[in-house]
């Protein structure tokens, strides 16, 4: 069997007195993991550490096969690697073939030919070929989401690590961006952070959830619907005292926790799976 | 959104140092192409051209003058590509991207060495620039020749703001700092070439400065290490870059040019603080270099022109001044013998007596004008041929410098205690004077017409004339660069110029010996020559009775009197 992509054993990581990262041990082999967690869970900064921006206190990391703590292996494990940070940063004053032509270059597409079809490739790839003269102040804000994906894509590699790629998106960018993603993680790894539940029901192999720095689960979707089985409840009425309640569209108020008087079962989703899991966290975010 | 298409492109893989080269090749080019884009730097070019031209405009091409005020001239630019390429090497911090460029294969260092590399694209276009100007100069019947050093000079500068904005945006990444420094520089240059120009032989540590102009003073007076200084420059630009590549971890080649950078620099710089040699003493070298037999002298007629190295096509523009004066004066009345002779006048040469040089080379005599080393082109021309031929006529007159101040002395603030000065306001001679220049040619006549329209209501002469005067651009035409007419006698004159030029040549003729009679007044002037129409309004005060005793404007006492 080959090694695992990307391979992570009690990775620690902290910021003062915060521990945003707490004994964290998983592997990613190829395929789409979809990387749950409430705000502050430590996502970030995993990602950060697996794009080899941010060096971990402790552990052991090893990506693509390779050492990030070494100089020459971290440089080949960004040659094979795209990172879509959560807040990327745009130039207004450069153009979307500009911003990404520069950024080609900087992933050491020096070959001016090879880099022109490169760009063009993942401006077509991500819906901007007709829009690779327009200056990047002008674009909209699902508009430069997609030119931060586009750049990600750059020189095909072997790890896409995707920090909420989908914000900002409207449903048919989604739609379209599952269907590129998808594709992409058929030969590839791909670790995708996401707020979505849907979009990791619909496009993951395998999720992670992360809550205060530590691996809450770490299986398929289906498991973590599973994870809420015997505690999801539709009401007609809206039950007293605490737990996660919602009305859905039908008018019936469905609950996570203890059985409201005169609730049936209902059958788990994603969602109830990871509401169970991170409980208080997840009611904050939604606050 | 589509799936990636087949024909994705992988990174070539080759040698690391070739990798990096290339790399470096292209973000340059990308950068530098930014870098020409940029409003900062279009406008600085831009601002840099126009200040050539407009330093320029009204004086015919000097080239060994020229040359350091095309370098002085992209100071402008070099300041603009400070910021540009500050504000460029600092754009992944402003927007934020320095997270996404981290993740990449390329390491920040080539990042700096690309944005280093992409100030060549603006040298280059201040060296296009430079050569610009000096084509539209050369194109105008130039004298003298450039100095290539001085030439490079320029260029050198912008590179040297360019790799002072990447280093600054590597050291202190704030944008913030570069305007900073901007001013900071500014003043720098300020007090290096305006507040201690004067100082021009006080000492030589103002060439540490990036620039170092003239001030006024002529080159050929002047021993500038240009070489040395161009060295210096870039071996400033070469310590900066490799400022700007230590923020990174170092590398062998870097630690090795910086240390040959230094040494570069330490020498250059040394070279420029070298004190001159006895032998150099521009005082000395103002004597020489004016000294009849060091000079060019040519005989046209009746008159010797006398060129200083370098100047001798002036002498046709001379001669195209000065015949016209003697033309129109009577046979007995044309100064013989006359020479026009080119010094030093109107360079400042004040600053050499400052630091105990004689002020002047050897003292003119009754029969010399002496033109100095800028010549007016354009709108300068009138004003350039009326001194000339205003101090041809001055001595045909009579006016001589007996009596009046030295060029040099006669700067407002610069009486000395007790000193004489002389006015011919009020004398026939000056109108006849005045009348001569101005008819040397239309634009002659048409500076003289101006001139008395701009300042035919002066009341407060800046060295204390009892009446108005009226002060013409210091003609560099000695001695007349210390005689102030007055208004009234220059009104009449442009009153002259309206008739014909025969009719009061024949007067002229006629009457020469009243004419130029010190004692004979412009009243009798006008009655003399028929001015045509009414007379111009006589000045409020009595301009015959000029002796006097006045306090100068710089408050020291000193006797003004009628030109004998």
């Amino acid at each position: 069997m080959n090694d695992p992509t990307v391979e992570i054993t009690g990775l620690g990581r902290r910021f003062g007195r915060l521990r945003a990262l707490d004994d964290v041990s998983f592997s990613l082999d190829d395929g789409i993991t979809g990387l749950l967690g409430p705000n502050g869970a430590g996502k970030t900064t995993l990602l950060r550490c697996l794009a080899t921006v941010e060096t971990p206190d402790s552990g052991r990391l090893r990506i693509l096969r390779r050492d990030p703590g070494s100089v020459s292996e971290r440089t080949e494990i960004r040659r094979r690697l795209g990172y879509l940070p959560q807040e990327p940063g745009f130039y207004p004053n450069f153009t979307a073939y500009d911003f990404l032509d520069y950024l080609a270059v900087l992933k050491e597409l020096v070959d001016d030919g090879q880099r022109r079809r490169e760009v063009r490739r993942v401006l077509d790839a991500v819906d901007l070929g007709d829009r690779a003269m327009t200056k990047i102040r002008k674009l909209s804000g699902g508009m430069r989401r997609r030119l931060a994906l586009a750049q990600a894509l750059l020189a095909d590699p072997q790890l896409l690590i995707l920090d909420e790629p989908t914000t900002g998106l409207d449903p048919g960018q989604r739609l379209r961006f599952r269907d590129l993603v998808s594709r992409l993680g058929e030969d590839r790894t791909v670790l995708l952070s996401t707020h979505q539940t849907e979009d990791v029901a619909a496009l993951c192999e395998r999720v992670i959830v992360m809550d205060r720095g530590r691996v809450l689960f770490d299986g398929p979707p289906r498991g973590l619907a599973e994870t809420a089985r015997g505690s999801v409840w539709l009401a007609e009425q809206r039950p007293a005292g605490g737990g996660v309640t919602w009305r859905n569209a039908d008018g019936r108020y469905r609950t996570i926790g203890d059985p409201p008087a005169g609730a049936e079962l209902a059958d788990p989703t994603i969602e109830d799976g990871y509401l169970l899991l991170v409980g208080d966290a997840a009611l904050a975010d939604v606050a | 959104m589509t799936a990636a298409t087949p024909d994705t492109v992988r990174p070539v893989r080759r040698h690391g140092g070739l990798r990096a080269a290339a790399r470096v090749r292209v973000l340059a080019r990308i950068e530098g192409r930014r870098l020409l884009a940029r409003p900062t730097v279009l406008a600085g070019a831009g601002l840099s051209l126009l200040t050539m031209v407009t330093l320029t405009r009204t004086t015919a091409p000097v080239l060994n003058r020229d040359d350091t005020t095309a370098s002085a001239a992209l100071l402008v630019l070099a300041a603009a590509t400070l910021l540009a390429t500050n504000a460029a090497a600092l754009r992944s911090r402003r927007r934020a991207t320095d997270e996404l460029l981290a993740s990449m294969p390329t390491p920040p260092r080539v990042r700096t060495l690309a944005s280093l590399c992409s100030v060549a694209g603006v040298v280059a276009l201040a060296g296009l620039l430079g050569g610009a100007f000096l084509l539209w100069r050369l194109a105008a019947d130039p004298v003298t020749a450039p100095d290539p050093f001085e030439l490079l000079t320029g260029p050198a500068l912008v590179a040297l703001g360019g790799c002072l904005g990447v280093a600054l945006a590597r050291w202190a990444p704030s944008v913030t700092v570069a305007p900073v420094v901007v001013v900071g520089l500014a003043a720098l240059e300020f007090s290096v070439n305006l507040l201690i120009g004067g100082s021009e032989y006080g000492g030589r540590v103002k060439w540490l400065a990036p620039f170092v102009g003239q001030h006024g003073v002529a080159r050929e007076l002047l021993i500038r290490p240009t070489g040395w200084h161009l060295a210096y420059l870039v071996a400033l630009v070469a310590v900066l870059g490799c400022v700007a590549l230590l923020r990174h971890p170092a590398t062998r080649p870097t630690i090795a040019t910086a240390g040959a950078a230094v040494l570069v620099l330490l020498l250059a710089g040394g070279a420029q603080l070298r004190p001159l040699d006895p032998a150099q003493d521009p005082n000395a070298l103002a004597a020489e270099l004016t000294a009849a037999a060091a000079q060019d002298c040519e005989q046209r007629d009746d008159v010797t022109y006398c060129a200083l190295p370098g100047y001798e096509p002036w002498v046709d523009r001379w001669a195209a001044t000065v015949e016209p004066v003697l033309a129109r004066l009577p046979e007995r009345a044309r100064p013989r013998p006359l020479t026009v002779r080119q010094d030093f006048l109107g360079t400042r040469l004040e600053s050499l007596a400052d630091h105990g040089g004689p002020g002047t080379a050897a003292e003119p005599t009754h029969s010399e004008v002496r033109p100095g080393l800028w010549r007016g082109r354009n709108a300068g021309e009138g004003a350039y041929q009326f001194g000339l031929a205003l101090g041809v006529a001055a001595l045909a007159v009579g006016l001589s410098p007996d009596g009046a101040l030295s060029p040099a002395d006669a700067l407002p603030g610069q009486v000395g205690e007790g000193l004489q000065a002389c006015t011919p306001a009020g004398q026939a001679r000056s109108v006849v004077a005045l009348w001569l220049a101005g008819q040397t040619s239309e634009r002659s006549a048409e500076y003289l017409r101006n001139e008395v329209e701009r300042q035919g209501g002066t009341t407060a002469p800046a060295i204390g004339t009892p009446a108005p005067e009226i002060y013409f651009a210091r003609p560099a035409a000695h001695p007349i660069g210390a005689l102030n007419f007055g208004g009234w006698e220059a009104a009449v004159a442009v009153q002259l110029l309206r008739q014909a030029p025969d009719h009061i040549a024949g007067l002229v003729d006629r009457h020469w010996d009243t004419l130029s009679d010190p004692a004979t007044t412009t009243d009798e002037a006008l009655a003399l020559l028929g001015a045509d129409g009414p007379a111009p309004g006589r000045p409020p005060a009595d301009v015959s009775d000029p002796s006097s005793t006045e306090a100068g404007s710089s408050g020291t006492d000193w006797r003004l009197v009628a030109c004998p």
